[in-house]
């Protein structure tokens, strides 16, 4: 369906929300249909893993150079093939170096905008419009293609093999780790301990369970992407803007406000599942990226379902090393603030993914010390002990409430959140 | 070695095997069923195409559907009409039963088969010409019916959000096979962006849909199921509750009458300068110079006539000159449709002897490449029209009358009647 193409715009905010004119939308294109009709079956009878590999190799380098052309290849091409060099070095300082130059490049490409005409505009005007005429210029209008996730999974690697791991010598598995194309613009993250394993299993003996188990995940993606999230954001995109919000009963506020929780889980899960899926048809296991959050009854077990890949990077490679919990309170709170902050911030150069970031963070350190308060906390944390469906509920609502900030401008958000418990407008 | 453990590889192998052959054995039974769908008409009653099915609700009518309903329907030695064309013609303020293409048959009677493919905002390479060329060998007695701003060059592969017809027909083999078209193709993609503005595909992307689409004919069996029994995709225009789960053939053709609309909501004050903008704008680059400066003006010459503006005209010819293959331009009438006498009065003198000319050069523009035309509008009032370009119910009547006695005429001249 060609209106399917527009119903994608928000969908791929999901995935490179700067770039969110298409890359969410890539499993959905016909163009892609009939690359893996073609890729899959030649892979598969190809059977020695020395022809398979080379040649997955290729069809991923096709795949992104149809998707991001030339100019979204040299990016990769350059920040891939330092890190590759550097991991070689097993240098801690060419590490570190590899790390800072995926970081800048991510800050460079994604938030350069942001950076100047937000932040700095924030602190002084002059500087921000100084700043957006002298750099502004040189940012392309659209990131590379999955900047967000190769250049976690550079960071990731290059922080493995600088903490001692061992580097990937054959520089076709690195190829593989850094555009294999099921998980390349929405994941899940990989680690490259885990992955190249399961890349070379995959090419040795990728079978028709692994066909048939991957079908059905993928098919069980595209169920949830196409049919219920597809739907569910077109009569959001009609209701959920604010006057039609407001003239909405009561009732019709509480279902629009749930549809968008249950429209973002199946949108950005299906589109894992087919990724997952995708990838299982090649014989190799990505990470999960989400085990039923909506059934998590505190804070800290949702952030442990959902986005898997994404919050367990951030816990290992930012929120570990700040100092994670091991220095007190609010050493701790500070710690988890910052890091889902940036968990906000991965998913767009904009201040209500700040916000929204922020706001789980303060949850989770609500969560985590709200039964040490003297007074109301241990009998408000023997009471939530004694009732699980409270605790799921207050997750739940919370949890809810907090893609109204995802998508929404702060201040309609608050209002839409408010309207909830308030039959006027 | 236990005998279990074999059991229960042996019954997953099984069931592994099974659910990939029935996988297999359910699509290619779907692209069957899309294949014999596509040769029937579940058009029902099909008068014209509604905003239920169209693509303003994510209903994108094949190739495949209309030939199949002009099959269904088309009477052995009828001569076949096919309208194509914009909303003037799809009948846009024109009342269910009372829609001009009706009175169009009912004026030629009985030895034609008139069939509307008209819809918003598509131009005369669009729908209704590609169902008429692929229909060419069937019924070969045709004439193609299609309006045109003057001086509007067509798409040779369509127009828009239709485009996705033509390159239906392309791959499945329903189109003639014609150099100068392809030509034309190919140029007017060569300066199109990879990806097109958002919400449109790009063009790579839609030809490899309908490059699909002619092995597995899923577009005839979604629109089919949508049309028939069950409608699965969301629509503003259906959203009350799970109304859009109702099949389309539900639907009443919801278009109003614009006779009963009041005269201001017609021709509205407050439109008046844009409206008179735009009745300009059809002559502008048609009669244009420029001042010794370099400036362009709407100035006659120093004879007193209108000088043309040759840029314009010639590119408007290389445009009408590859829209279709030579051999059916003959049958195709292009109507050129004027403005409402409401807002022609408001133009100076010059400004209505300007726009006047143009429709009348525009005709001959036209048959000169080959086509039968003609504009209408002229001897209308006020009441004929719903706005500036739509027909009400009784211009829509006065034009099947106009239109009837062309079409006749050109069914003679193409030896499909006895004179």
């Amino acid at each position: 369906m060609l209106a399917s193409f527009s119903w994608f715009q928000n969908a791929g905010a999901w995935f490179e929300p700067a770039t969110l004119a298409g890359f969410g939308t890539i499993f959905t294109t016909y163009w892609f249909v009939v690359f893996v009709v073609v890729v899959l079956p030649i892979f598969w009878l190809l059977r020695r893993p020395a022809l398979r590999l080379p040649f997955l190799a290729l069809a991923c380098v096709a795949y992104h150079y149809h998707f991001a052309g030339p100019a979204g290849l040299l990016p990769i091409m350059g920040l891939g093939g330092f890190t590759y060099a550097v991991g070689l070095t097993r240098n801690r300082i060419a590490c570190a170096a590899g790390i800072t130059l995926s970081v800048v490049a991510l800050c460079f490409y994604k938030y350069t905008h942001f950076l100047t005409g937000e932040l700095l505009y924030l602190l002084n005007p002059g500087w921000g419009a100084a700043a957006e005429r002298s750099v502004g210029g040189w940012v392309p209008a659209a990131p590379p293609l999955a900047i967000s996730f190769f250049a976690f999974e550079f960071i990731h690697y290059l922080a493995d093999v600088r903490q001692g791991g061992q580097p990937i010598r054959n520089p076709l598995q690195f190829v593989l780790f850094s555009i294999f194309f099921p998980s390349l613009v929405a994941g899940p993250i990989k680690r490259y301990e885990q992955f190249l394993p399961s890349l070379a299993e995959g090419a040795r003996a990728v079978g028709i369970d692994d066909v048939s188990a991957g079908l059905q995940r993928v098919a069980m993606g595209l169920l949830k992407k196409v049919v219920v999230a597809d739907n569910l954001i077109l009569a959001i995109d009609f209701y959920a803007p604010l006057p039609r919000f407001a003239a909405l009963p009561l009732g019709g506020r509480w279902l629009i406000f749930t549809l968008i929780a249950v429209r973002i889980l199946f949108d950005f899960s299906g589109y894992s599942d087919i990724a997952i899926g995708l990838a299982r048809m090649l014989g190799v296991r990505l990470p999960e990226n989400f085990n039923w959050p909506y059934a998590a009854t505190d804070l800290q077990q949702f952030w442990q379902r959902w986005h898997i890949s994404l919050s367990s990077w951030v816990r290992d490679y930012v929120y570990i090393p700040l100092g994670g919990n091991r220095h007190g309170v609010w050493r701790r709170a500070a710690n988890g603030l910052m890091a889902f902050a940036l968990i906000g911030l991965w998913h767009g150069p904009a201040w209500h993914f700040v916000l929204w970031g922020l706001y789980h963070g303060v949850g989770l350190a609500f969560c985590a010390n709200y039964a040490a308060c003297p007074g109301v906390g241990p009998p408000l944390a023997r009471l939530l002990g004694r009732q699980p469906f409270a605790c799921w509920l207050s997750t739940q609502l919370f949890a809810w409430f907090g893609w109204l900030i995802f998508f929404y401008p702060a201040a309609d958000a608050w209002r839409m959140g408010a309207m909830l418990f308030n039959s006027g407008s | 070695m236990s005998v279990i453990p074999v059991l229960r590889r042996l019954s997953s192998a099984i069931a592994t095997r099974t659910m990939l052959l029935g996988v297999a054995v359910g699509f290619g039974g779907l692209c069957w069923l899309g294949r014999i769908t596509a040769g029937q008409s579940h058009l029902t009653h099909f008068v014209r195409f509604t905003e239920w099915t169209s693509p303003e609700t994510n209903y994108y009518p094949t190739v495949g559907e209309m030939m199949a309903t002009v099959r269904a329907r088309m009477q052995p030695g009828q001569i076949l009409v096919i309208v194509g064309g914009n909303s003037i013609l799809r009948g846009a303020g024109q009342p269910a039963g009372q829609v001009w293409t009706q009175r169009l048959q009912t004026e030629l009677g009985v030895g034609y088969g008139v069939f509307n493919f008209a819809f918003d905002g598509s131009g005369i390479t669009d729908g209704g010409a590609v169902v008429a060329e692929a229909l060419r060998r069937e019924y070969p007695r045709q004439v193609y019916i299609a309006n045109a701003a003057p001086g509007q060059p067509p798409a040779p592969d369509g127009t828009g959000v239709y485009r996705f017809m033509f390159w239906e027909a392309y791959y499945k083999g329903l189109l003639i096979a014609d150099p100068a078209r392809a030509a034309a193709i190919e140029a007017s993609n060569e300066n199109l962006p990879v990806r097109n503005p958002p919400g449109e595909p790009s063009l790579q992307e839609l030809r490899t849909r309908e490059w699909l689409d002619q092995f597995c004919y899923f577009q005839d069996l979604w629109n089919r199921v949508t049309y028939k029994d069950l409608n699965l995709v969301w629509g503003f225009y259906m959203r009350d509750g799970l109304q859009f789960l109702r099949a389309r053939k539900r639907y009443a053709d919801p278009e109003p009458d614009s006779t009963t609309f009041p005269l201001d909501k017609r021709y509205n004050p407050s439109n008046l300068a844009i409206e008179l903008a735009n009745v300009r704008g059809c002559s502008q680059f048609a009669y244009m110079s420029f001042s010794a400066a370099g400036n362009p003006q709407m100035r006659k010459d120093a004879s007193g006539r209108w000088p043309l503006y040759r840029p314009f005209w010639d590119q408007f010819v290389a445009g009408i000159r590859t829209a279709m293959p030579d051999e059916l331009k003959p049958r195709t009438l292009v109507l050129l449709s004027r403005s409402s006498p409401y807002y022609i009065r408001r133009l100076s003198a010059d400004e209505r002897e300007r726009d006047d000319l143009t429709y009348r050069h525009g005709v001959e523009v036209w048959k000169a490449e080959g086509y039968d035309a003609m504009d209408y509008g002229s001897d209308f009032n006020d009441d004929d029209y719903g706005d500036r370009t739509h027909l009400t119910r009784l211009g829509g009547a006065k034009l099947a009358r106009q239109v009837a006695d062309k079409v006749r005429a050109m069914a003679g001249a193409l030896h499909y009647t006895r004179p």
